[in-house]
């Protein structure tokens, strides 16, 4: 097992440029993709149009920030209504002096949230001035906002236990999603590396040496291991110490990220069986992969996914798992005897697919 | 040349389940996409809460405890006789009773009234997805602080097991009647009265039109363009890699023993990237329309548009499977040549927002994915869903024409010259 593993090291430390480069960039897109400081506020274009534009433009940017989870941003009314066009934004709004508008140019879900916010503010400031009888409602607001400050009905949620109901944070979400997504590429890359020698004809003359079938194949998905691992270690540690993220404690979480792996590299491995060349599993296997977070959900909120069908799909492939027991280390606080079920599962997934991988593999090629 | 392209051609046609792979997988995938994704939005009102109420506060008492709170002020007793008159009147506790069987609530929330144990067994069986609780002295909080102005609050919890999509819309639609009423009373603990009817916004949206009355884009038209478009770059490295195994088996060494011109080779490969790219547009969107319908009531001229637009992303396709081809027989290393084109490839996929829509990243990004041929692509055929304006395809067309001229050059620059062994 170890001269093979070796075999594989001192390729990669020969040309060390193209592995260098995929970890590299693997960690690059993981930190940018993966990166929960954008995307945690969705922008919204605002622009007025007429003589007194600015003036409308900065009395209601004021107040549709106020407690809002969107950023609405002044913009020029002809980039605005362009972004809208192409569809690099889903929704800008035109403002008016009493009255707003939605542009639009698609059915996007959450422009919804958008008008409901949007109509609220503008229902709130007409109610105002019809108090006060005139559009300067400063003066009231701030003696509403100061009576709100100790409002007489107040709602909190909690958890039935008594404790605090900690939120879903989506961007912790994205963030271990991301990092176990592209480190799936990676380890698919050094598996294929079995069905490389095998075409190449090393794999036959190892077999005739001493070493045996079991020590090649583990010799080659150890060094598959701890790529995969070496990778996603590195990307969490540069989450939790330099950009200071908070995603639980580590131990756990290379734990687990450890299974991920191990499970990972058994997928490939059954890739890499039923395809059997290096450029069949090249075909296969990453436009099977970008499927799998989509399927198990990583990019909507939890319980979004429920079709009973893609569930079951999704509950074949182990990145589920991985990220539900990493969601709940990081924010629930789990701990081992927990973050077991998921864990065991991952290695369920592991052992079925390694088998039925390798046993395909060894079949007589056609 | 024709035999090179017929040779190609064949290679793929022999192999039966990469053919099915790379035809049926994209269809598969719009479908699957459409369908989690209609399931997501499109049953928006299919959300039901059930919800147990537990009533710890005791209406009588609370409102006995005022009384009592408000006799030991020192007031007058006329103001003490007008601010109980007005207790008489605001029951919180009935309020957010009768908000929560309202009939617009009743649609989708189901109250039951429960004791706090029984209610808290059943949201951790999953039976309840929250509990709202109104604690023992409730009226009395919120009275003192509305009537009297005192600091207390009357504050009411929303008890869950763990965030869902069910609690976190309960505790919207909570929070916002709540802010409203609060609202209401502070406007009306100032004494303001409306001077005038309120002139309430008309909202409404204004759909972005072109000359001939756009329409709005789906977002099953964004994915079948994202799937179309990202399996078409798959196709490029599919027919470029079958040139390692050509490498392997000497099919290339024995091609140049023809006495023909290796470059034909290079012809070969970029022809039937081509051509297996425009199939596999042509099946896939063929099937994904048949099946769901997914651009209906399309004139002719936007199915020409489109099909030039994907001709052209097509030949890109093309000019990608040249330079992949040309890496492959310029490096002497056949992984490093996979592993550059899939370096290649999944750049491309991840910036054009292939995989995942890009609009929480950051500006550059996202301008930089506008400049890949599959971001351009997508953006161009979009807008093209839209409006139909002619003009608008002229620049993708001529860009990813480029793109294919500059990859096609690159690689015939780096295809291995004569005397190179």
């Amino acid at each position: 097992m170890y001269p093979v593993f070796y075999a594989q090291f001192l390729k990669d430390k020969r040309k060390p440029l193209l592995i260098l480069l995929f970890i590299g960039l693997s960690i690059l897109a993981t930190l940018i993709f993966g990166n929960s400081a954008w995307g945690s506020k969705t922008s919204v274009p605002i622009f007025a149009s007429g003589p007194n534009s600015e003036e409308i433009e900065q009395k209601w940017v004021k107040l549709l920030n106020k407690d809002s989870d969107t950023e609405y941003v002044i913009s020029e009314e002809k980039t605005a209504r362009e972004q809208v066009r192409e569809g690099k934004r889903d929704v800008a709004i035109l403002l008016m002096e009493k009255d707003y508008r939605l542009i639009t140019a698609s059915d996007m879900p959450n422009i919804q949230l958008v008008e409901h916010e949007v109509h609220k503010v503008f229902t709130e400031e007409a109610q105002l001035q019809a108090i006060t009888g005139s559009a300067d409602t400063a003066e009231l607001r701030e003696e509403i906002d100061r009576y709100l400050e100790n409002p007489p009905l107040t709602v909190q949620t909690k958890s039935v236990n008594g404790g605090e109901l900690t939120s879903h944070n989506m961007g912790t979400q994205l963030l271990f999603g991301f990092t176990l997504f592209i480190a799936m590429f990676t380890i698919g890359f050094k598996v294929n590396g079995i069905n490389a020698d095998k075409v190449s004809g090393v794999w036959n003359r190892l077999n005739l040496s001493p070493v045996s079938k079991t020590n090649m194949y583990s010799g080659h998905l150890l060094y598959s291991f701890f790529i995969g691992f070496f990778q996603m270690a590195v990307v969490f540690l540069i989450f939790d110490y330099m950009m200071n993220y908070e995603i639980g404690p580590l131990h756990i979480i290379l734990t687990i990220a450890a299974v991920f792996t191990l499970s990972s590299v058994s997928l490939a491995m059954l890739v890499a069986g039923f395809t059997k060349t290096p450029e069949k599993f090249n075909m296969v296997y990453p436009s099977v992969i970008p499927l799998i977070p989509i399927i198990s959900g990583v990019y909507v909120p939890p319980g979004v996914m429920d079709n009973p069908v893609f569930t079951f799909i999704a509950d074949l492939f182990p990145l589920g798992y991985a990220l539900e027991a990493m969601m709940d280390t990081a924010l629930f606080g789990a701990g081992w005897s927990e973050i077991m079920l998921p864990v065991s599962l991952m290695l369920l997934i592991a052992v079925i697919y390694m088998g039925i991988g390798i046993n395909l593999g060894e079949r007589e090629r056609c | 040349m024709g035999a090179f392209i017929y040779k190609d051609l064949l290679v793929f046609w022999r192999n039966r389940k990469e053919i099915l792979m790379a035809l049926l997988l994209p269809i598969l995938i719009i479908v699957i996409l459409n369908f989690a994704f209609s399931g997501l939005f499109m049953d928006e009102k299919a959300i039901h809460i059930d919800v147990a109420v537990v009533q710890e506060d005791d209406l009588k008492k609370g409102k006995e405890q005022f009384a009592a709170a408000v006799e030991a002020k020192d007031l007058s007793s006329q103001e003490k006789n007008a601010v109980l008159a007005e207790a008489a009147r605001i029951d919180p506790v009935q309020l957010i009773h009768d908000f929560l069987n309202s009939a617009d609530m009743k649609e989708w929330v189901t109250v039951k009234d429960l004791s706090e144990r029984e209610a808290a067994e059943q949201v951790k069986n999953g039976e309840l997805d929250a509990i709202i609780k109104i604690p023992e002295g409730f009226t009395d909080d919120s009275l003192s602080r509305l009537l009297l102005g005192e600091p207390s609050q009357g504050s009411v919890s929303i008890l869950a097991e763990e965030e869902s999509r069910e609690v976190s819309t309960l505790q919207e639609v909570v929070h916002n009647f709540v802010n409203t009423l609060n609202m209401q009373f502070a406007l009306g603990s100032k004494g303001f009265q409306a001077s005038s009817e309120p002139v309430l916004p008309q909202g409404g949206k204004e759909v972005v039109e072109g000359d001939d009355g756009a329409d709005a884009y789906t977002i099953s038209q964004y994915f079948t363009i994202a799937i179309c478009t990202l399996f078409a770059l798959f196709m490029a490295q599919t027919v470029a890699l079958k040139t390692i195994t050509e490498k392997r088996e000497q099919v290339f060494n024995r091609i140049l023993l023809t006495n023909r011109h290796p470059l034909f080779f290079l012809f070969g490969k970029t022809v039937s990237a081509f051509i297996l790219a425009c199939m596999q547009f042509m099946m896939t969107l063929a099937a994904v329309q048949l099946l769901l319908n997914v651009f209906p009531d399309k004139t002719i001229t936007f199915w020409v548009g489109l099909v030039l637009v994907l001709m052209a992303f097509a030949l890109t396709v093309g000019g990608l499977s040249a330079l992949f081809t040309a890496l492959t027989l310029h490096l002497s290393d056949s992984n490093a040549a996979s592993g550059i084109s899939t370096l290649i490839i999944m750049g491309f996929g991840a910036l054009g927002g292939s995989f995942f829509p890009l609009e929480g990243l950051p500006e550059p990004i996202q301008k930089v994915g506008e400049w890949t041929p599959n971001g351009l692509t997508q953006t161009a055929l979009i807008e093209w869903v839209q409006y139909s304006h002619l003009n608008d395809l002229m620049f993708p067309i001529l860009f990813l024409a480029a793109v294919f001229i500059i990859s096609f050059a690159i690689s015939v620059s780096i295809f291995p010259k004569r005397g190179r062994s």
